[in-house]
């Protein structure tokens, strides 16, 4: 990884591309979602892009429109299993998911922002930077 | 700091979480949705250096777009602001939303941008589908809009307003003791072992 490294010039640590991705997750399927996250990544990488960034909670959903069934002073059976089914689909830091995420940043050589639902404590949210230069290392700014 | 319903199912970080990245590219780092709203929270981005502000969010909103534009002149950084594109059918069918069951309603419309130091836009707001937005930026930008305006620096007024910041990680139940002790013996001896395997 740190060769690849080496191949940077100066000028292209000055000017080069920035991509954003504005896509649709496969909302709550992690594995669909990574398969996707991996098939938009080299598309931008192919259009020069040397930094990528993925939306909020893109792994694997904003789960925009959901109440989990909660109002004040009651929650529904529905609503837990909601929020179970949603926690199932999260990922586990450090995990193959993240892996996954960094494999996507080596392959294609860029960085990777990208946000995800976190299982930690249940309940977090983060995006991570991985990219070449850490190799499988990973860092997250909970949200 | 998750808002409104999404801290039914979103925990919190702490100050240990909001690193910018020094990178080949430059200093790289991120403001999730309405964290850009934490006038504070950007100081401390700002303070860090940082050029290449990543804004992942779940807002598109008309004034969403403004604040994005805000922040990068604010910062004189590049902002890059993304969020989904998604309609109803990206959804599960059986999961009750507040939109509907139209398979072709649309959920979340985009906006995503990317935006120069200037607050123009190198790219978007788009707001019609999925898409790859792609600009070239150039860090040279930077240090010319810094030169009128460096809000921790030139521009500051640290005799009047002043920012501390806690970054040290909180933790609801801290376990000391000798068993305590010999699992941060073995995290240590793996941590060097990781190092050394990836030279």
């Amino acid at each position: 990884m740190e060769k690849r490294e080496l191949d940077l010039g100066a000028a292209e640590t000055q000017r080069f591309k920035v991509a954003v991705v504005q896509a649709a997750s496969v909302a709550f399927h992690r594995e669909r979602t990574l398969e996707k996250v991996h098939r938009l990544t080299r598309e931008a990488a192919e259009s020069g892009a040397r930094l990528v960034v993925f939306p909020e909670a893109f792994v694997s959903a904003y789960p925009r429109g959901m109440d989990f069934g909660a109002v004040v002073g009651a929650r529904t059976e529905k609503g837990r299993e909601d929020f179970r089914r949603y926690w199932e689909s999260s990922v586990e830091v450090p995990g193959p998911a993240v892996e996954s995420l960094g494999t996507a940043a080596r392959d294609n050589r860029i960085f990777l922002v990208i946000g995800w639902s976190s299982e930690m404590e249940a309940r977090c949210i983060a995006p991570s930077c991985s990219s070449e230069r850490t190799g499988v290392t990973w860092a997250s700014i909970e949200k | 700091m998750p808002t409104a319903s999404e801290r039914l199912v979103w925990g919190f970080g702490d100050g240990s979480t909001m690193p910018v990245f020094d990178t080949p590219l430059g200093k790289v780092g991120a403001v999730i949705c309405w964290e850009n709203y934490l006038p504070l929270l950007r100081a401390n981005m700002y303070a860090k250096g940082i050029e290449i502000y990543c804004a992942p969010t779940a807002d598109a909103r008309d004034s969403w777009i403004a604040t994005v534009q805000h922040i990068a002149v604010e910062g004189r950084c590049f902002v890059l602001s993304c969020n989904q594109f998604n309609r109803r059918r990206d959804f599960p069918a059986e999961y009750t939303s507040a939109f509907g069951d139209d398979p072709d309603a649309v959920v979340t419309r985009g906006g995503s941008c990317i935006v120069d130091p200037f607050g123009n836009f190198l790219a978007g707001p788009n707001m019609e589908g999925e898409a790859i937005l792609v600009a070239e930026i150039d860090r040279a930008q930077i240090v010319r809009g810094k030169y009128d305006l460096d809000v921790v620096g030139h521009y500051a007024r640290p005799d009047i307003f002043q920012l501390h910041v806690d970054e040290r990680p909180k933790r609801a139940v801290t376990i000391t003791g000798a068993d305590a002790d010999r699992g941060d013996k073995s995290a240590e001896e793996s941590s060097h072992f990781a190092a050394g395997s990836s030279e």
